[in-house]
């Protein structure tokens, strides 16, 4: 019977539960609902010499049909931008004019968000009453903003299209404001700039925005979507120029003054632990080594991020008493304990690949959204993120790769040093396999060595098989043969050990596969035939294609022809390659045996849309390469 | 559905004689021990990521100034692997019904006997989370492989009058007692599933009686493929029968009865009788006035999940189109009442969650609550917006369902009886799927022109329309590539069509949802030299395997009744002929005596140039014992073997 027979149905409502943020995309030619409008309008005002800042919101969507999908409305908030007023109503059409009908129930939610086990964040949360063809749910609510380093950016789109998308803010003419733009179509953002006796509007507006695309292996939205981020340089006080986020220092000062309100706790018994752990070590590397890999092992990721908890690191004496942190409270841990040792670390805020921006670009909050540690070293810098419980030491963790990180020096001292991308020759996969024939098909032993990010990917998926019970992930993941494999003795070595490549070997019993018919019999010799992705349709396909590391799958196969057999088709040896991707597949013939090598490398993070014709010629190249058989005939 | 909180509502009031209690709640002296030790567990007791070393509840009943319920929990756990912790290091208490934490504390023992406990700021309130309610969270600090951590509190909240303890987890549990503590005015009823050990009852001291279960060595239960997890572990129902004045009793009648009376409401009929005007129903049969209110509403009422009174007030419902699973099914009782229509409400268990016992009444095991209109022999489930009266869905067929007949006279709705009785599943001659296609070779012998149509019937076809209308156009595209052409890697799609999407085609369900798809695909061809090998096995799409590596424990629970006809032509192209068709014929079956329950029959016929080979592969039954595990997995793993069906095309020798 099919494996694909359990969908559920996702409600829109519900979904949003679980995706806070990205809403989803759908069909413009046959619309359900539009935005006629979408704004934002901020209030920039000086009292009492601090910057007192309110957002207001605006949105009217007209509903088509399919009701029960688009009448569900949140609003998101936290401590940090609460809400102090809302009100929706739907406009019901009658004939030439509109009946408002208020929403009169709306309720406040508390939100769990995955990977998050407290985020103080919440939601208000409604359904527009009374919806029909025609109807306008209309949408108004202000936020204060507390804290001015922490503009949201506005975005232009939504998950159905908007007709027009406006933001725009008022200041003193006293304050110094910059933004930019990011995102495609953002050359079509019209700018106006309006004064007024005392203070300057500033507007950017977006006519006919197409709904936000959601295609398989993208990108984040950030990529794509057109927004504009918009911060305070700075604004004049009394004569003087207070610097808010000029540039990248102003930044550094405002992270810099938040990990130094980290509490002191006593730090005896975590000494008596960095004395313990670095007795036997003798060079600074394997010190370091020592202290990131205990912290990786014994510090489970639990995330505490209500308010200011979202940004200043629990202390390290803290964080070794309750065994669990988020990213900065292991940073500033692993920190503390290299400075133990006498070894210089930094605290280091950096922005995953899901931000696309630079320091440069925005010297803002919105630029960074995670915490590691750095430490200089002879060749550089090496990046210690143990937020990855099973990162080879040395390895970034594959979603900071090419990204900047702001090295915390000290005191007005910092630097933005580039996170280097991991070659593909650190993240292998080597399979080894002996084949023969026996009475229900083949057998043979499977072995694999894994290092970098292929091992990491393994240790990942033995966690979750543990967690799920799922007995299948081993089949799941090596992929040998076709169907109904049977695994013997297994054994599974390196685990657990980040010094160590992952090994794993078992003997396998694959019914059927070959083919006998008459004297003939074929056999394809690619056990393992899973491609790398799928075919890019050239047409529809509007965003980059994202993978979250480079690698090389070697894989060598020995078959042996069974007795009273000869070979009589060899495939051809084939050898292609492309600046992104690359095949190799071998045949030769050893005595009575057949031997196969292939490797499969694939060297991009991001593969834009001009290569597309390229990819779909790789995978072409390499689905024909796996469409081979060994033909053997019996012998006279 | 919320459906706990209407019962309760209704069952307080049978503990409204409060009297004074003068000995001490249970919870005041129930203490853990001040200096913990690290137990010592046989290997085979952590050959798990945790094990319970103590698991034990107190729930008390009292009848102070106001009565009250105060549940004790208390656990200890070994933590043997990483996994142990990820899993079970973040507790989450629920708190909803206005329950009140009254008492917390929490540790962590190292292996070395270190004790850490939780800082109180850590611990965490969330309310109100998206069909969850209110929560105190916290996360165990200090906790490591090797060591325990350990949590007892206590919460207050109102009386539990009727209740369930779970005894059974996918890890083993050493000692487990839950003990029911009440007035000795009162008597309680339990009873115990799935092999727990017998309660005992007595009494607790000279005011106060107890029910108490030991349970001690409980195995793990670990989950199975095509089982009934939850279901299947060992738990008391526990219900108060009296309270000393009067016969409370927690019967199947009083369930119904409550439920009737507590969802009616009076006068609603009079307010939809406006929009029932506008669909025209008055002459119509009453199917078509059935049909009539569905789609009306399901096209124009939003349903809200959420617990809040004004989604459940029919006049706030037809005013704002809006209502939760409650509003929206009282809106369609009062519908009824004005049509003068007289459904039966069907109480129904979630097949794969927990059944109804129509020896032990209890509201838990009541998930769903759905329509039965008697004349037209047709269900009708108001809370799923892409279902259409007909079948009940299939997570709710074939098993006790509660039906319910009921009356509406003057202004109040009267309970008349109720029954038992089985939701028949649609049969699988209603659950026609499958795909049709023909391979053609005549341009290209390594890559074939496919043309298939996929079909689906049924339940199927009424869940994939829900689906395809639910979706944005990339997921939309993305679930059809999936059901059509899963197993098949590097397809190029030429063109498709897609025909019965409509939702109320669901009426009927002889209506198909149909895909038909034009592609080529470089992996159906396998090349040897100058033979071809053609995978036709992969067309009918990726097919679920079984292992069973340990012995199985749980019956079989099938998500759906299917019959499975696969028709693949493929056209012998000139000079060429097709050998190795013997593989094709695979004939696998479960019987019960003469009657074919479930079966894999796939064989070929060959005329002139013209290959045609046909499966059937149905289900026809929900349920399967465990004693027929193997047969069943063979059926299920034929289709996985036809996947591998691969036959040679070949020149003819000159």
């Amino acid at each position: 019977m099919l494996s694909i027979n359990m969908y559920k149905i996702y409600i829109p409502g519900l979904l949003l539960t679980l995706q806070p943020i990205f809403l989803c995309a759908q069909n413009n030619i046959d619309s359900e609902a539009v935005y006629l409008r979408k704004s934002t309008s901020l209030n920039i005002d000086i009292n009492d010499g601090v910057l007192e800042i309110v957002e207001h919101n605006l949105s009217e969507k007209i509903f088509y049909k399919n009701f029960e999908k688009h009448a569900h409305e949140s609003v998101y908030y936290s401590d940090f931008d609460p809400v102090i007023n809302l009100d929706a109503q739907t406009l019901i059409p009658t004939g030439s004019n509109y009946k408002k009908m208020k929403v009169s129930t709306i309720e406040t939610k508390d939100i769990v968000q995955p990977g998050i086990f407290y985020g103080g964040y919440k939601r208000k949360d409604f359904v527009y009453p009374m919806l029909m063809n025609g109807a306008i749910g209309r949408l108004e609510y202000a936020k204060k903003i507390t804290d001015v380093h922490l503009l949201s950016p506005f975005y232009f789109n939504e998950d159905i299209k908007v007709i027009s998308a406006q933001f725009s803010v008022t200041f003193p003419s006293s304050v110094i404001l910059k933004y930019k733009l990011f995102g495609e179509n953002n050359n079509k953002v019209i700018f106006k700039e309006i004064s007024h006796a005392n203070d300057i509007t500033y507007t950017w507006t977006l006519a006919d925005v197409p709904p936000l695309d959601i295609e398989k292996n993208a990108p984040s939205r950030p990529y794509t979507s057109p927004h504009i981020i918009l911060y305070v340089d700075s604004y004049e006080l009394k004569g003087n120029k207070k610097r808010i986020l000029s540039d990248v220092s102003d930044l550094y000062r405002w992270y810099d003054g938040l990990v130094k309100l980290i509490p002191t706790h006593d730090q005896t018994q975590l000494k008596h632990l960095v004395t313990d752990l670095t007795k036997q070590a003798l060079t600074d590397t394997e010190k370091i080594r020592a202290v990131f890999q205990w912290v990786q092992q014994n510090i489970k990721y639990v995330a505490f991020e209500n308010g200011m908890a979202g940004f200043v690191p629990r202390s390290a004496a803290d964080v070794y008493t309750k065994r669990y942190g988020d990213c900065k409270d292991m940073a500033n841990l692993i920190k503390e304990m290299l400075m133990m040792c006498g070894i210089e670390a930094y605290h280091t805020w950096i922005g995953t690949r899901s931000k696309p921006y630079t320091y440069q670009d925005v010297p803002t909050a919105v630029a960074d959204n995670h915490m590691i540690c750095s430490v200089r070293t002879s060749e550089g810098f090496i990046f210690l993120d143990a937020t990855n419980p099973f990162l080879s030491y040395g390895n970034p963790s594959s979603m900071i790769q090419g990204k900047e990180a702001l090295i915390g020096l000290g005191t007005d001292k910092y630097q933005v040093v580039k996170v280097p991308v991991v070659k593909r020759s650190n993240n292998l996969r080597v399979d080894s396999l002996t084949v023969e024939l026996d009475k229900i098909g083949l057998k043979g032993t499977f072995s694999s060595w894994l290092s970098g990010y292929k091992k990491d990917d393994f240790e990942i998926t033995q966690l979750k098989a543990e967690l799920h019970n799922d007995r299948k992930n081993i089949r799941d993941f090596f992929t040998v043969g076709n169907n109904n494999l049977g695994i013997e003795k297994l054994r599974i070595s390196g685990l657990g050990n980040p010094n160590l490549p992952a090994s794993v070997y078992f003997d396998f019993a694959q019914p059927g596969y070959y083919k006998s018919v008459g004297d003939k019999m074929y056999i394809n010799l690619n056990l393992n035939k899973s491609l790398p992705g799928e075919k890019v349709d050239t047409a529809l396909r509007k965003q980059s294609v994202e993978q979250d590391y480079c690698f090389e799958d070697r894989t060598l196969t020995v078959f042996t022809i069974p007795d009273g057999y000869t070979l009589t088709y060899l495939p051809d040896n084939i050898s292609k390659s492309w600046p992104e991707f690359g095949i190799t597949s071998n045949y030769r013939r050893d005595k009575n045996t057949i031997i196969v090598e292939t490797i499969v490398y694939m060297d991009y993070l991001y593969l834009g849309r001009d290569k597309f014709p390229s990819w779909n010629e790789f995978l072409q190249q390499l689905s024909s390469i796996y469409q081979q058989s060994v033909t053997l005939t019996k012998s006279i | 559905m919320n459906l706990r909180s209407c019962f309760l509502l209704l069952l307080i009031n049978v503990t409204q004689f409060a009297f004074a209690q003068k000995n001490k709640a249970i919870h005041v002296t129930y203490k853990w021990d001040e200096s913990p030790v690290i137990h010592q567990l046989s290997s085979e007791m952590t050959n798990f990521p945790a094990t319970y070393i103590l698991h034990h509840r107190t729930l008390e009943l009292r009848m102070d100034a106001e009565p009250h319920s105060y549940f004790t929990e208390h656990k200890i756990l070994r933590i043997n692997t990483n996994a142990g912790i990820e899993k079970y290091n973040k507790v989450y208490i629920p708190m909803h019904g206005g329950r009140q934490l009254l008492s917390i504390q929490v540790r962590a023992i190292d292996p070395s006997g270190k004790v850490t406990n939780l800082k109180k700021e850590n611990l965490k309130e969330l309310e109100n989370v998206d069909g969850f309610g209110n929560y105190r969270i916290f996360a165990v600090e200090g906790l490591t492989i090797g060591g325990e951590m350990e949590y007892l509190y206590t919460t207050k909240e109102s009386p539990q009058v009727y209740g369930r303890e779970i005894f059974q987890d996918e890890i083993p549990v050493i000692e487990s007692k839950f003990e029911l503590v009440f007035p000795d005015k009162f008597v309680f009823t339990t009873k115990q599933y799935n092999g727990l050990a017998k309660p005992v009852t007595g009494s607790y001291d000279e005011t106060r009686r107890s029910i108490t279960v030991s349970a001690n060595a409980i195995p793990a239960l670990l989950e199975e493929e095509y089982a009934a997890h939850d279901a299947s572990k060992m738990r008391l129902d526990f219900k108060m029968e009296s309270n000393g004045r009067a016969l409370t009793g927690i019967s199947w009648q009083s369930i119904s009865q409550r439920f009737v009376t507590n969802t009616y409401e009076s006068g609603a009929a009079t307010k939809v009788k406006k929009f029932l005007k506008a669909l025209n129903l008055e002459n119509k049969s009453e199917l078509e006035k059935v049909q009539g209110v569905e789609k009306y509403i399901k096209t124009n009422f939003t349903i809200k999940r959420s617990g809040h009174d004004a989604y459940e007030d029919t006049k706030s419902v037809i005013e704002n189109h809006v209502g939760s699973e409650r509003g929206i099914l009282r809106l369609y009782m009062s519908c009824w009442e004005a049509l003068d229509l007289l459904p039966e409400l069907v109480l129904c268990s979630n097949r794969f969650k927990g059944m109804m016992d129509p020896d032990f009444s209890s509201p838990h095991d009541i998930s769903d609550v759905i329509f039965y209109f008697p004349n037209l022999d047709k269900y009708l489930t108001p809370d799923t917006p892409y279902m259409r009266l007909g079948a009940a869905p299939d997570n709710l067929a074939s098993g006790n369902a509660l039906f319910v007949r009921y009356m509406v006279s003057a202004n109040k709705a009267l309970y008349l009886g109720h029954t038992f009785r089985d939701i028949q599943p649609l049969s699988h001659t209603h659950n026609d799927v499958g795909v049709h296609a023909v391979l053609n070779f005549q341009n290209n012998l390594d890559l074939p022109e496919v043309k298939q149509r996929n079909f689906w019937q049924g339940y199927r076809a009424t869940l994939y329309r829900g689906v395809y209308h639910y979706r944005n156009a990339q997921e939309k595209e993305e679930f059809i590539r999936e059901v059509t052409l899963s197993g098949i890697d590097d397809v190029t799609v030429k063109k498709r069509i897609i025909e019965g999407d409509d939702m109320n085609l669901s009426f009927d369900p002889e209506h198909y949802f149909n895909v038909t798809t034009e592609y080529t695909a470089q992996s159906l061809v396998e090349k040897a030299g100058e033979d071809y090998l053609i995978a036709v096995g992969k067309i009918i799409g990726k097919q679920s395997e079984l292992y069973q590596e340990k012995e199985r424990k749980l019956n079989i629970e099938f998500a759906s009744i299917s019959d499975y006809n696969h028709e693949i032509v493929l056209n012998v192209p000139t000079g060429y002929t097709f050998s190795g068709l013997e593989a094709i014929k695979i004939n696998n079956e479960l019987r019960d005596g003469e009657k074919v329950l479930m079966r894999f029959y796939s064989d070929y016929t060959l005329e002139g140039n013209k290959l045609t080979i046909k499966v059937n592969e149905v289900y026809k039954v929900l349920k399967v014992e465990k004693k027929d595990y193997v047969a069943f997995r063979d059926v299920i793993n034929s289709a996985a073997d036809f996947n591998k069906v691969v036959l040679v095309l070949s020149k003819i020798a000159e």
